[in-house]
């Protein structure tokens, strides 16, 4: 207790807090078992999910193909998640993400099986393509004052029928580069490659978010943007590069996805990665760090959900699970992170 | 206690409201210690207290928000369990509640926020009659002398004139002239000083019908204007419940915070020598036109304007919040850059901004956020942020400016309103700045913060920052400042320091009357005689943007 030397003073006007009820979690006092439960309860009920499903079905879950699947799929996942949660920390949504990864998707393909692109050059262009899509939808929201959930819904339905348009419809499975479909299957001391990208470009954005000046600020535009104006911060200017940062890391998952998939197939993503990645995201704030979307909490969102789908499918429980687990995990996320940040706030 | 219940004739010579005995905890805390007192019919009756004295708590009680652990509350003679109240039961023993500028829709009209409590017994499907309620409205507003039309748009009716109508709208059903208890919870605490005098008469108006008036303030020259008699609560005790008449300004501070009153700290070392810092040469913005003014190393200037008159504008100005249409404004002989906040903060410039809820507060962040928020490259060493000493700074600020917090990590919204002030305010002073822009610095603050804040101001300046002052409390101009300039109709029209600084020249000076008052006593007991509303209309613009 910190504040005891100060609360002894005698012109104090009254203890702290007499006048209101008094508040649990100021970790480290407080309830601190609270406070741990609230911190690693995810991480508690991950490992008592894989213990569960692992005992039921020894052979099929627990087994190293079984983790490999869950790995290469959910990396995809994650980099979409992530891209999700960077302008999320400045309280803008970015609906497009999973529109864009996916359009880069059949966009690298494309430049490699129609315009005779070698890996390098396809890749370089879509990261690009990914920046300026980022750059349309910060200037939307910081120039022109849109809703950035409005409008980047907006671009998803544009950036899906563009797609549509490229694609004519067709899927692209054959014509482009060996190399990225072999390293979609390709592993390292069995872990797959997919997933050591997507953990190192995680490792990347928790750092950049957490200990980089450019993501505190961040999170105090995501607390209170005119407040953050006035403490020097150009608002504007960094809700832009959120949103670039954004364009450009679902960019990159969109070339994963090609890798993973081993084909580009127009209008299976879409919104159909977005759900994941939103539940993600949200689990995540409510967790490791309570109240905040945290690079790690995301991880955790998405191997629950993740796991919890596998057992199920194993089990034998029809397709429509996962849509469900999705959905139910993100109503249930959004909840609860909403009401830690209801107790941060003191209401 | 027994005897309580049994006032011989209930009706005509009980008090409104007697509590008696309650206590209330929450969790370890003892909120209220066995408060006993009255508040007798037709008067204004004033609850005082610092934050976290337990005035909120009372209030909620009466209110059936919270339930006390033991005690009673008589109203008109009948005793009632405090340890059941609940909302519905407040309603039907005629105490109504409000509080400051909740619950009325700026975007509706004056009639549709009538109807959106009451919907006038039509059921929430049934059409509403449009005439019918306009007509009904318009009795209400007669009976309570308000002067605007149903139809008006809330937004567009000045802030003292929507406090009447939130009042008006909670008594309306009470036929019986004079029955039934107000509360005010800081009715006054963001209306200027003329604004804030109109609820005052309404108060002594609504009192001199026959209602109980229970009013919570923390400007002590209107708790000693308005009220017939005062309770005083300090640390969930009763201290004292007694007439107005008995009190003065000292006596109040004394009884609120426990302590003397700390005198005013002027300026004692002479600032006319020091280096001019400020220096303002025919600036333009806003509604200001042609500002000249000079503030030296060490001097704290205060500006004393109407709402509107481009107060809050001149502040925002400086710091580059927003454009000057014309003239220069120079900060050591460096002229200043337009609307560039980072540039201003480099430049030695810091602004603690009215509005602390909506402009200066992250809400949900750690208190070592909120202190490192405009210095986050301190902590950058290039490869990562150093939290250890960004940590252990924002731990010595808390011990250094005694912030009552349980550490650097505690939320900033688990603070009071005093404290978290102090938390602004530091996140500026830690960076030593050049010249500090203060917009109602005390504003919502108890007295003890208040004075704490104060000092604080005065050591900076005595380090050599130039301050610059903006408060629609005369009061607290005196306090603070070393020199006041008034800002009327968009220039400014007089100026005061010395002993000619008083709550009385401050105000006139606010009201545009530049000429010096002569001899005046200084007053603090009333603000001046009632101003005439010699500013113009357009001070119904708001205050910032």
């Amino acid at each position: 207790m910190t504040a005891t030397a100060t609360d002894q003073r005698p012109n104090s006007p009254a203890p702290p807090g007499s006048g209101r009820p008094p508040r649990r979690a100021n970790w480290p006092g407080g309830a601190r078992w609270l406070s741990l439960g609230e911190r690693f309860g995810l991480l508690v009920l991950i490992v008592a999910i894989i213990v569960a499903w692992s005992v039921r079905f020894p052979d099929t879950f627990a087994t190293v193909h079984n983790w490999q699947i869950i790995g290469s799929s959910q990396s995809v996942n994650l980099i979409i998640a992530l891209a999700l949660m960077v302008p999320l920390l400045s309280n803008n949504f970015d609906l497009s993400v999973g529109s864009t990864a996916s359009l880069a998707s059949m966009l690298t393909a494309g430049l490699m099986a129609r315009n005779g692109w070698n890996l390098l050059e396809a890749v370089l262009m879509v990261l690009v393509i990914g920046l300026l899509i980022g750059a349309v939808n910060g200037l939307l929201v910081t120039r022109f004052g849109l809703n950035g959930l409005i409008a980047t819904l907006g671009s998803a339905t544009v950036l899906d029928g563009t797609q549509s348009w490229y694609s004519h419809n067709l899927s692209i499975s054959s014509g482009f580069s060996q190399k990225l479909v072999d390293f979609g299957t390709a592993t390292v001391w069995k872990i797959p490659w997919l997933t050591v990208v997507a953990l190192l470009i995680a490792l990347v954005t928790g750092y950049v978010v957490a200990q980089t000046p450019f993501g505190r600020r961040l999170v105090a535009v995501g607390s209170s943007s005119p407040a953050a104006r006035l403490v020097g911060v150009r608002v504007d200017r960094l809700v832009l590069a959120s949103y670039m940062t954004s364009g450009g890391l679902a960019a990159a998952g969109g070339v994963l996805l090609l890798a993973q998939q081993g084909s580009a197939t127009p209008g299976t993503t879409g919104i159909g990665v977005l759900l994941p990645a939103l539940a993600a995201v949200y689990l995540g704030a409510s967790t490791w760090t309570p109240g905040q979307f945290n690079v790690v909490g995301t991880i955790l969102g998405l191997v629950l959900v993740a796991v919890i789908v596998s057992g199920l499918t194993l089990g034998g429980a029809a397709t429509w699970v996962s849509g469900v687990a999705d959905g139910g995990a993100l109503i249930l996320a959004v909840g609860a992170s909403a009401a830690f940040r209801r107790r941060r706030r003191g209401a | 206690m027994t005897a309580v219940g049994e006032a011989q004739s209930p009706r005509t010579t009980a008090p409104a409201i007697r509590v008696n005995a309650v206590s209330k905890t929450f969790g370890g805390t003892r909120a209220l210690r066995d408060v006993s007192f009255e508040v007798p019919r037709a008067s204004v009756h004033a609850l005082c207290g610092g934050n976290g004295s337990g005035k909120s708590t009372l209030i909620k009680i009466l209110a059936g928000v919270h339930q006390a652990d033991s005690g009673t509350i008589e109203i008109d003679g009948h005793v009632h369990d405090a340890t059941r109240t609940n909302p519905g039961w407040a309603g039907s023993n005629g105490l109504y509640f409000v509080h400051q500028a909740v619950g009325t829709f700026p975007s509706m009209t004056v009639a549709e926020n009538f109807a959106v409590s009451s919907a006038f017994g039509a059921r929430s499907l049934a059409p509403v009659s449009w005439r019918a309620l306009h007509r009904r409205v318009q009795k209400v507003l007669e009976r309570f002398e308000i002067d605007v039309s149903p139809k008006t748009i809330m937004a567009q009716v000045p802030p003292a004139t929507r406090t009447m109508i939130a009042v008006a709208r909670a008594l309306q059903y009470e036929a019986e002239a004079g029955r039934g208890t107000l509360v005010l919870d800081e009715p006054t605490a963001s209306l200027p000083a003329e604004e804030a005098q109109a609820v005052l008469d309404a108060m002594r108006g609504y009192a001199r019908r026959g209602h109980a008036v229970v009013f919570v303030s923390h400007r002590l020259s209107e708790l000693l204007a308005v009220s017939d008699s005062a309770t005083f609560l300090r640390d969930g005790q009763h201290v004292r419940t007694c007439d107005a008449a008995d009190l003065d300004e000292s006596s109040l501070v004394q009884l609120i915070t426990g302590h003397a009153p700390v005198a005013p700290s002027r300026n004692t070392v002479g600032t006319d020598q020091a280096e001019v810092r400020l220096r303002l040469e025919n600036l333009a913005v806003g509604s200001l036109d042609d500002i000249c003014l000079q503030v030296r190393a060490g001097e704290v200037v205060g500006i004393a304007g109407l709402l509107g008159s481009g107060r809050s504008t001149l502040l925002q100005s400086l710091f580059g919040v927003r454009p000057a249409r014309g003239g220069r404004a120079t900060l050591d002989g460096v002229e200043l850059t337009a609307n560039d906040v980072p540039a201003a903060i480099r430049g030695g410039i810091a602004y603690v901004p009215e509005d602390r809820a909506g402009q200066a507060a992250f809400a949900e962040l750690s208190v070592r956020a909120n202190l490192s928020a405009p210095s986050l490259r301190r902590y950058w060493n290039r490869v990562w942020l150093r939290r250890a000493a960004e940590r252990c700074d924002a731990q010595s600020v808390i011990e250094r400016y005694k912030i009552k917090v349980d550490g650097p990590e505690a939320y900033f919204a688990t603070m009071s309103g005093g404290n978290q002030q102090k938390v602004v305010l530091a996140r500026w002073l830690e960076l030593a700045p050049r010249l500090l822009l203060l917009d109602e610095p005390t504003q919502g603050v108890d007295i003890g913060a208040r004075t704490a804040i104060h000092q604080l101001v005065r050591q900076v300046a005595a380090a050599g920052t130039a301050v610059l002052l903006v408060s629609s409390d005369p009061q607290e101009l005196v306090d603070a400042c070393d020199r006041v300039v008034g800002v009327h109709s968009g220039r400014i029209t007089g100026e005061a320091s010395g002993a000619d600084l008083t709550v009385r020249r401050c105000t006139e000076l606010g009201h545009g009357l530049g000429a010096p008052s002569g001899a005046r006593t200084p007053t603090s007991r009333a603000l001046g005689p009632r101003t005439p509303a010699t500013h113009p209309p357009t001070s119904m613009e708001p205050r910032t943007s």
